[in-house]
């Protein structure tokens, strides 16, 4: 054989075998299998995917490999990963570094993320045990997050059970007092409807992981997000425990009121009350300054009603925090406002409601609208009746989740009589509007506005009220 | 007909282990064999390189296509250098090695059979069998391998050719991540298993070329036969070697 | 054995492929430093004849003796060292037709030598000049004529210096100067250095030429048997019929 066609062959040979073995170092180098590591340890109750081979980083870098995964001996034991981490990864790792699972891209492969510890914690040594924190699925948290609103759900029910329970026996007592719980029975509705729309968020989040939209699932790696979903739940966890203790209250109240010799009791009560009050309201409230100190049913019965009142209030500023958190706020910023109530007049004059919306207004004089009543203080006239039935009939013209503004003037009087008279003229329009036409009660708000100069036709101090529809832009025909 | 198959497949059998345990019997035939890696080997590299670029550019596209669609462009290196080294690589150079070195094989022995050459290398006191069949198939078993790999990186380089005009990735970063997810055992079976594909070729080849009949026109049936057989072979045994492959290195 | 003289017995030799039978209860022997010339028509086992001599072809039956050992049961290494002893000319020369002329001729001295290659080198060249064929060893074979490769086929079968040479048509596919050319080749072979010779041919000026003697094989069978001219005198017509017939191919 030639010189020549034994070099071809040598070149042949070696090349190609070189190339294998080039194979060979890269796969190994990726593998780190190049470099000195030491062998730590952690636990699992739950791998949600770790296998040995997966890789391990520190603090978000390639650091190792999971060599080996021992199953435990029994159902309560903890799944023993040991795996490897690159020697020179030692001075950040100490004793109080945590391991985590955590999904590595969006192709589903699981990692072993070892955080760094603090500087107070020691060096580990190999063989050395790390603490976990179990992996949490998404497919759980939304499970969790779709249990809690179902709970929530069942908690307004038994609510509203246990208050139509409670309705029964009140309504034997006095009729108003069912316009009470129907007014609770109104803001269970809205706990209801929030429900709802979380229930609604969480499948949109769902579905749009599921859709594989890029941006939507990486953000489910996101340990922030993932705390504020935690967060939410926990919310809504403590609004469901708040329902569930009025719920218990209500069924206290209901049971205490079904047993014989509580009756006799009650009986006293309802006399007592019946000559108290003739609004359930008052009668009800009544309860709580005018029989202090006496035992008994009264007693049960205030405390009842001041944990409900409680309970209700808490239940409200839960609401109100809900409304904020990330997971509703598309749902009110669409809307527009967050509780109309919650708008101060400093903000509303300064033009910071509603900036996108286009105002709708309805101008109506005092003298259009109000005269003096028996009492000395103004109320609705007729002829001002007649008024808002034509501004009501011209406002349903328009889709009804429009917040609508009602705005009270007076110019008569000390400042703080100006605005408590503009007060009592836009809660007066407000009251009758919403007793007959069907507002929604949460987008009507009221704004005193006092004897501020307004826009009004003429120029003066507008007397009166102001009834504003504030559209969305491309609807709007403002004036 | 059937009994004929039959017959035709146990004598290929037959053959096959006669290979097989020559090749442990003296004379080692060293410089023919040396020869046939050469002859099949080197003169395949050309083809083999084409091919591999070609294909790696192909699949580079494919992988983007689909991969795109889940924002998972950082994966296309290490998809495609992953379905390269555990199938492709081996396949198709399997298939083009059949093609080339499988027809030539058959061409060749069939010709020097109804020329009487084996023959003449017998009455030279020379064991035809060691000497023409033997050598070939130590020469595919050893090459087959090393084309294999060639085909690997000339698809992995043609996908970074591919992927560097979309995207303009750097080579250091499309290689560090083209052997990401690439395990030893994706890596060391798939490629060794082509020596399985490499002795199957050339035993087919050699047995239909060693035992030609008819003249000029056997010749040619030979040939043709010898890259069917030993390509619907070649694709049959694959999925036995797959099997046995995730059987002894299951994926983890 | 009879004694030294017999190099080549073929005892009740039978032979067949498929339902054809090619030899059928063939005997014969020849003398040492004779030539020994098959006749018969094409496909009427000649070539089995002397195929079955070195071994490329098994009998069904009856024994085959070469140089006193039993070719017909002859395995290895044993049936290789007695085919070293012995050329074979094939009708159609069989030269490896991937190297060149040279090597050709050296193959069996590079494989069953260990000759440096410059006595290789000089054997080729040697070989090639009694053939005739001085200065051709870079060529490749088939670069050169029918005439020229059988001659090449006939120095690589030479080459090892074997006591008994066979010849499988010598002059097929040649013109019948080249055929002629051969022929004295084969006879100087056989006068010169007493190689014994197995000719298979069906060129009957040639086998009067070579052979001492000469065997008639028809259907499996040895016709006739002795020197030319007894064949001529033969009781069997055919026999009689085919030594008339001048040569041709």
């Amino acid at each position: 054989m030639p010189v020549s066609k034994k070099v071809t062959l040598a070149v042949f040979l070696g090349g190609a075998f070189l190339l294998f073995t080039l194979g060979l170092f890269l796969i190994g180098d990726r593998r780190m299998m190049f470099e000195r590591s030491i062998e730590l340890r952690t636990e699992y109750r739950q791998l949600s995917g770790l296998k040995v081979g997966s890789k391990v980083l520190v603090s978000g870098m390639d650091a190792g490999e999971v060599l080996a995964i021992d199953v435990p001996g029994g159902p309560d034991g903890r799944f023993q990963v040991r795996f490897r981490v690159l020697e020179k990864f030692r001075p950040v790792l100490r004793s109080d570094s945590v391991a985590t699972i955590q999904m590595d891209g969006l192709v589903g492969n699981k990692v072993l993320q070892i955080g760094a510890g603090t500087p107070q914690g020691r060096e580990l040594e190999p063989g050395d045990l790390i603490a976990s924190r179990e992996p949490v699925e998404i497919s759980d948290l939304i499970k969790e997050a779709v249990e809690t609103v179902q709970y929530a759900r069942g908690s307004v029910a038994d609510v509203r059970e246990a208050i139509d329970g409670a309705v029964d026996m009140f309504e034997q007592l006095t009729r108003n007092a069912s316009d009470i719980v129907q007014e609770v029975g109104k803001d269970v509705k809205e706990i209801s409807e929030a429900g709802r729309q979380a229930t609604g968020d969480v499948r949109d989040l769902v579905a749009g992981v599921k859709a594989g939209r890029g941006s939507l699932g990486k953000l489910i790696t996101d340990d922030a997000l993932y705390e504020r979903i935690r967060g939410t739940v926990g919310e809504a966890e403590r609004v469901a425990g708040n329902l569930r203790e009025i719920s218990d209250d209500a069924k206290a109240i209901t049971e205490e009121l079904k047993s014989a010799g509580l009756a006799a009791k009650f009986d006293r009560v309802v006399s007592n009350a019946a000559d108290a009050a003739e609004k359930g309201k008052r009668l009800v409230q009544g309860l709580l300054p005018e029989r202090k100190g006496e035992g008994g049913l009264s007693t049960d019965l205030r405390e009842t009603v001041a944990n409900a009142n409680k309970a209700m209030s808490d239940f409200a500023e839960n609401m109100e925090a809900l409304k904020r958190n990330w997971f509703f706020r598309g749902f009110f910023n669409q809307r527009g406002f967050f509780d109309l109530d919650a708008v101060s007049v400093a903000d509303y004059q300064a033009g910071r409601f509603a900036p996108d919306r286009v105002p709708e207004r309805h101008w109506l004089h005092r003298s259009e609208l109000f005269m003096t009543g028996a009492d000395g203080a103004e109320e609705l006239s007729p002829d001002g009746r007649r008024k808002l039935d034509e501004v009501a009939a011209e406002l349903l013209r328009q889709a009804r989740n429009n917040p609508l503004m009602i705005e009270g003037y007076a110019s008569a009087g000390a400042a703080h009589e100006q605005i408590l008279a503009s007060l009592a003229r836009a809660a007066a329009v407000r009251d009758y509007l919403l007793k007959r036409y069907p507002f929604q009660r949460n987008y009507v708000g009221v704004m005193p506005m006092g004897a501020v100069a307004s826009s009004d036709p003429s120029g003066a101090p507008w007397d009166g009220v102001s009834v504003v529809l504030y559209l969305p832009r491309e609807t709007g025909r403002g004036r | 007909m059937v009994t004929a198959a039959l017959a035709q497949a146990g004598d290929m059998l037959l053959f096959a282990a006669r290979a097989l345990r020559d090749v442990w019997r003296r004379p080692w035939e060293g410089a023919e064999i040396a020869r046939q890696i050469l002859e099949v080997g080197w003169r395949s590299l050309p083809l083999i390189t084409a091919a591999g670029f070609a294909v790696g550019v192909v699949m580079s596209m494919h992988t983007r296509a689909s991969l795109e669609r889940f924002g998972a462009e950082a994966m296309i290196p290490a998809g495609l250098a992953l379905a390269l080294i555990k199938e492709t690589g081996p396949l198709v150079t399997g298939l083009l090695f059949s093609g080339r070195v499988g027809a030539g094989i058959g061409a060749e022995l069939g010709a020097m059979r109804v020329t009487e050459q084996i023959d003449a290398l017998e009455s030279l006191a020379v064991d035809s069998f060691k000497y023409l069949v033997v050598t070939r198939v130590v020469a595919c078993v050893v090459a087959m391998p090393l084309l294999t790999t060639v085909t690997n990186f000339a698809g992995i380089i043609g996908g970074f050719v591919a992927e560097t005009a979309v995207s303009g990735m750097s080579f250091a970063l499309y290689f560090d991540r083209a052997f990401s997810l690439i395990n030893f055992s994706d890596y060391v079976p798939s490629t060794l298993k082509t020596c399985v594909f490499g002795f199957i070729i050339a035993t087919v080849s050699a047995y239909l070329g060693y035992n030609t009949r008819g003249g000029t026109a056997g010749v040619g049936q030979a040939s043709t036969r010898a890259v069917v057989l030993s390509s619907i072979l070649l694709i049959l045994s694959n999925v036995v070697l797959v099997k046995m492959i995730l059987f002894f290195f299951p994926s983890r | 054995m009879e004694g030294d003289d017999i190099v080549i017995r073929f005892e009740r030799v039978s032979k067949s492929f498929g339902p054809l039978k090619v030899l059928d209860e063939v005997s014969f022997e020849v003398k040492r430093g004779t030539a020994f010339c098959i006749l018969g028509r094409s496909g009427t086992g000649k070539s089995v004849t002397v195929k079955s001599l070195i071994g490329l072809v098994r009998p069904d039956s009856g024994r085959i003796f070469v140089e006193g050992e039993e070719v017909s049961r002859l395995e290895g290494e044993a049936l290789a060292r007695l085919r070293r002893r012995m050329g074979f000319l094939f009708q159609y020369s069989a030269l490896f037709d991937s190297i060149t002329v040279g090597e050709n001729v050296a193959f069996p001295l590079r494989r069953h030598t260990r000759l440096s290659e410059h006595e290789i080198e000089r054997r080729v060249r040697e070989k090639l000049e009694r053939v005739g064929l001085a200065g051709i060893e870079d060529r490749m074979p088939d670069e050169i004529s029918g005439g020229m490769r059988k001659r090449v086929g006939l120095a690589r079968a030479l080459v090892l210096n074997p006591s008994v040479l066979l010849v499988d048509e010598p002059s097929s596919g040649l013109d019948p100067l080249t055929a002629a050319e051969i022929d004295d080749l084969l006879l100087d072979l056989k006068l010169r250095e007493k190689t014994t010779l197995v000719v298979v041919t069906h060129n009957i000026p040639s086998a009067r030429k070579i052979g001492d003697e000469l065997a008639m094989l028809h259907e499996g069978r040895i016709l006739a048997r002795g020197r030319p001219e007894e064949l001529e005198r033969s009781e069997h017509a055919m026999v009689r019929e085919f030594m008339k017939t001048q040569g041709g191919t």
